[in-house]
């Protein structure tokens, strides 16, 4: 079983969609059955985190397959220490988003679930993939389900917000699938080997002349707006607002690490030389990224917008810190990207249940809750703190790490990124305050606090936000070795070129 | 001779077949008339395994004229899985509209006879008589339906513009004859290989022959009849039109520009590459102005008809055998769209195929709409659905070839185009109904939208099949 792990975390939850679509007619049936395969799907994962070796740089629990033999196509999947800790964060994040929508979703519930397993299977996909064309289909593939789930029981601008994050982010792909076809002409003309592993691709060196641009340009266009970076971030306040609770947390704490996730495994590699050239203007990208969406989230009156906002803010650093081409830079982001996930799907959660009882979630019609609903002030104040970055939690550990990188690699940009941790801290404090103290608005007096399933999803969250806080080392000793990797080619590749 | 007449047995086994289809439409009655399409079917699936090549063969026939080879078998097949959804999904339809007659599918059939000599031609002759069998039975099809204005209109446009483009290319063609004193591809590629296209007579007369076949593609600026006639058309017939005929021209004219036009290949790559790019971008932006859905996928046919010319520009073999995979995967989603459509009624008070009929029908017809959806996002060409496999292919053989800045108006293309596909979607999905709309869905056109649905979920996870299919094709 441990051989085919990758194939049965990518398979699991479609033919479970599958089953609960034939046999299951009730909405309910439907969302327990739903709940059961993705806990089923997280405990598969374990496995896979106990049994990798963590000494190996390379893939692990390789699966090859032909798939398309005349063009070189291959079921090509695995996990390397860069991968491994999202797939963790996608089943895990995918279950608890599950459970958090048994009373928010409330109409067509059987669509919903299998819309969400569905779209699981291609998450996990997207982050194993080894082959191009795979990863294209896969990367793809997760747009119809998230689009019906913002379209279907978002919120009242749904369907424009549901358009706008197909047709942005399926704008920068298409690009993206010019640069995997060229690349596989090149490689192919280059090596005579016609093929879409993208192992294979990677370790070709294309010479960093025009071509290589102009397919770092289509990659990076592509990731940029799944990150999303500053100026193409825009689709991102009305998805997450618009989006119920779920697709809100999904796209917060998977969709957004795709973006990333795609920089490290594909431009880096890849196009290295022109991602050195491009360094400081994604450096400059990266660190307006971390200020406008700080600044432009402390002006904002809904809380949801203002923790989408505080998202372009936090994966700023991400992108940061993976530029930096340093160790901690790289490894700073990757736990960033894994504690962006927690704390920003917590909160997102937390804003949908107190949204499910008052049906507002604008910050003036709150004030003095704190004393009403204390679990949920408590829990809530926990996950402010975590985005802000205190020290023992998950948040600090990841922004001081790429904050070190950056540093060795543009002081500069470091200096005013940290600016950002300051203003994080004002925007989160600031909206926390006007929430769950001041004076008590009246209009709220049958606000009830969290009851025990709510509890329960929040809880694996919290465990995780003070274990990347205190013992870091359980995450990052998953991808000392891939980083070291990928740091030593960059850098062999940067000295080469002085 | 023997090798003549095995040159053209498919056709002649059609042509049997198709002359006892009308017996059997003369023998059976009036209420059972849909029994003729299933023969139909029958004699198609028939003749289809009858002439299953044996690896790359090709055989000449009738002293060059024309030539049975696995391309003509991969376009045939694109023919028979038009006339099986087509005529599956026109069952209902026909009886709904009270149109049930046996000619229907007769005449149908016998179009794509004419295909089928289209497709094997390399001979002018050949060429132009297999389009005028088509064409006619195609006019006739337009207004099929007798009582409704619009398909009279559809009829009577499509027979005015049709015969006037079949003039123009008969014109091209005689001048074609003039200089190079025959109609044989191979020898009028001789002839132009020794001396050049310079001379005024052979532009003009390969201009004509050229602008004759982008009238039948509907490739803009020649496309003036295409939504007008693919509207009023009977939905089903619309559906067959957008693929086979459109197939059948591009099978022709890519075997004319491979081989007759070898030597001047960089003119007529540059002539089709401004169409190309003509063709995408209109058919998107005016589709995206539409509010009749079947007025919407005319103009989306035109800029799929787009997207097919950039691999005729590609000029490669990746090129042609991308353009027959496009049209077999078009053909299953498309005609699966059409076939929807077509039992789409509205008691309200607006046309049947209008936006606002699609509003909130997933609540009422989930299945329906989830195979309305899968086409549409098949047409958008996102994976893992068969239209993004047609769509890599075309890219790719843009890109084999150089023409970079053709692919990326492709993809920018097909990115606007999602807009559109989406609509319906999104007034499916996203939207409460506002007019008491259904769609009936009769077994006929429920084993048609299901065999559509099956194979565009499969052609996208494992294309293989019919990519080995293609992968045989030599012109």
């Amino acid at each position: 079983m441990m051989a085919n792990i990758l194939t049965i975390l990518i398979f699991f939850p479609v033919l479970a969609a599958f089953f609960l679509f034939l046999f299951f007619r009730s909405g309910k049936a439907t969302m327990w059955g739903a709940f059961i395969a993705s806990i089923i799907e997280l405990v598969l994962t374990m496995p896979l985190m106990t049994n990798f070796d963590k000494s190996n740089p390379g893939m692990q629990f390789v699966e090859k397959y032909d798939w398309i033999s005349s063009f070189g196509i291959q079921y090509y999947v695995g996990v390397d220490g860069i991968s491994i800790l999202m797939v963790f964060l996608t089943t895990l994040l995918t279950a608890i988003a599950i459970l958090g929508s048994f009373t928010y979703i409330q109409k067509r519930q059987r669509e919903f679930y299998i819309a969400m397993l569905i779209l699981e299977a291609a998450m996990v996909g997207v982050f194993v993939a080894l082959d191009f064309f795979l990863f294209y289909i896969l990367w793809e593939a997760m747009l119809i389900p998230m689009y019906l789930i913002i379209g279907v029981w978002g919120g009242a601008r749904r369907i424009y917000a549901a358009v706008k994050f197909f047709l942005y982010t399926l704008a920068g792909s298409v690009f993206m699938m010019l640069a995997i076809i060229a690349l596989y002409f090149k490689h192919g003309s280059i090596t005579g080997n016609y093929t879409f592993d993208i192992l294979a691709i990677s370790s070709q060196s294309y010479g960093g002349g025009l071509f290589e641009t102009l397919v770092f340009l289509a990659f990076f266009v592509g990731f940029a707006i799944k990150v999303p970076m500053f100026p193409v971030h825009t689709w991102l306040p009305d998805a997450h607002v618009e989006a119920p609770t779920a697709g809100s947390v999904i796209l917060a704490g998977v969709l957004l690490k795709m973006g990333t996730y795609g920089l490290l495994r594909f431009c880096l590699p890849i196009t290295p030389i022109a991602s050195i050239n491009f360094m400081p203007f994604v450096a400059i990208l990266s660190v307006i990224a971390i200020i406008y969406g700080a600044l432009v989230a402390m002006v904002q009156e809904d809380i949801k917008k203002l923790v989408a906002y505080s998202s372009v803010s936090h994966m700023g650093f991400v992108t940061l810190g993976i530029y930096a081409f340093n160790q901690s830079g790289i490894e700073g982001g990757i736990l960033q990207m894994f504690n962006h996930g927690i704390i920003t799907g917590a909160l997102f959660l937390l804003i949908g249940l107190l949204y499910e009882r008052t049906h507002t979630r604008m910050i003036a019609d709150y004030g003095g809750i704190a004393s009403k609903v204390p679990v949920y002030a408590t829990i809530f104040l926990i996950f402010t703190m975590g985005s802000i970055g205190l020290p023992s939690m998950g948040g600090f550990i990841g922004e001081f790490l790429v904050l070190v990188g950056s540093f060795k690699a543009f002081s500069n940009m470091a200096i005013i990124a940290a600016s950002g941790v300051i203003f994080a801290a004002v925007y989160m404090l600031w909206m926390y305050q006007r929430v769950f103290f001041q004076s008590y608005n009246t209009g709220l007096h049958n606000l009830t606090d969290m009851n025990v399933r709510e509890v329960i999803y929040i809880m694996p969250l919290i465990i995780l936000v003070f274990w990347t806080g205190i013992y870091p080392e359980t995450f990052t000793s998953y991808m000392h070795e891939s980083v070291k990797q990928l740091v030593e080619q960059i850098q062999s590749i940067k000295v080469a070129m002085n | 001779m023997g090798q003549s007449i095995v040159s053209i047995l498919p056709e002649i086994l059609m042509t049997i077949f198709g002359l006892m289809l009308i017996v059997i439409d003369v023998m059976s009655k009036d209420e059972k008339k849909s029994g003729v399409g299933y023969f139909g079917i029958a004699f198609i699936l028939l003749t289809l395994l009858a002439s299953v090549p044996v690896g790359g063969f090709k055989i000449v026939g009738f002293d060059q004229m024309l030539v049975w080879d696995s391309y003509a078998y991969a376009f045939f097949i694109v023919f028979a899985i038009a006339y099986i959804l087509t005529t599956l999904g026109s069952v209902d339809y026909l009886k709904a509209n009270g149109i049930n007659k046996g000619e229907y599918y007769t005449i149908l059939y016998f179009s794509i006879i004419g295909m089928m000599f289209m497709v094997s031609a390399t001979d002018l002759s050949v060429l132009y008589l297999g389009l005028e069998t088509m064409a006619i039975a195609m006019y006739i099809m337009a207004g099929f339906n007798k009582k409704d204005k619009r398909s009279n209109e559809a009829g009577i446009k499509y027979f005015i513009i049709g015969a006037f483009s079949s003039g123009i290319l008969l014109y091209g063609l005689t001048y074609v004859y003039g200089y190079t004193g025959s109609t044989k591809y191979s020898v009028i590629a001789e002839m132009l290989r020794t001396n050049g296209v310079e001379n005024l007579n052979i532009k003009l007369g390969l201009v004509m022959m050229l602008a004759g076949f982008a009238f039948k593609i509907s490739a803009v600026p020649f496309h003036m009849w295409a939504p007008d006639v693919y509207s009023g058309a009977p939905t089903p017939v619309t559906g067959f039109m957008t693929v086979a005929p459109k197939a059948a021209a591009f099978g022709a004219l890519i075997r004319f520009v491979m081989v007759a036009l070898e030597p001047a290949s960089v003119q007529w790559q540059l002539f089709f590459s401004i169409l190309a790019v003509l063709t995408m971008t209109y058919g998107n932006l005016v589709a995206i102005a539409q509010n009749n859905v079947k007025r919407m996928l005319a103009y989306s046919a035109i800029s799929h008809a787009g997207y097919m010319l950039i691999g005729l520009v590609a000029a490669n073999d990746l090129g042609y055998k991308a353009i027959a995979l496009y049209m077999i995967i078009y053909g299953f989603m498309n005609i699966g769209a059409f076939t929807i459509l077509g039992q789409l009624k509205n008691k309200g008070i607006i046309d049947d195929e209008r936006l606002e009929s699609f509003a909130g029908l997933s609540k009422k017809h989930p299945l329906a709409s989830l195979a309305m959806l899968i086409f549409m996002f098949s047409l958008a060409g996102i994976p893992p659905l068969a239209g993004f496999v047609g769509k890599f292919y075309i890219f790719s053989a843009a890109i084999k070839s150089g023409l970079v800045w053709l692919a990326i108006v492709g993809v920018v293309n097909s990115a606007i185009a999602c807009y559109y596909y989406m609509r319906v979607t999104i007034y499916m999905y996203f939207k409460e109904a506002e007019y008491d709309a259904s769609i009936e869905m009769k077994p006929a056109s429920s084993i048609a939208t299901f065999i559509a649905v099956v194979f565009v979920l499969l052609i996208g996870v494992f294309p293989s099949f019919f990519i080995n299919i293609v992968k045989m094709m030599i012109v």
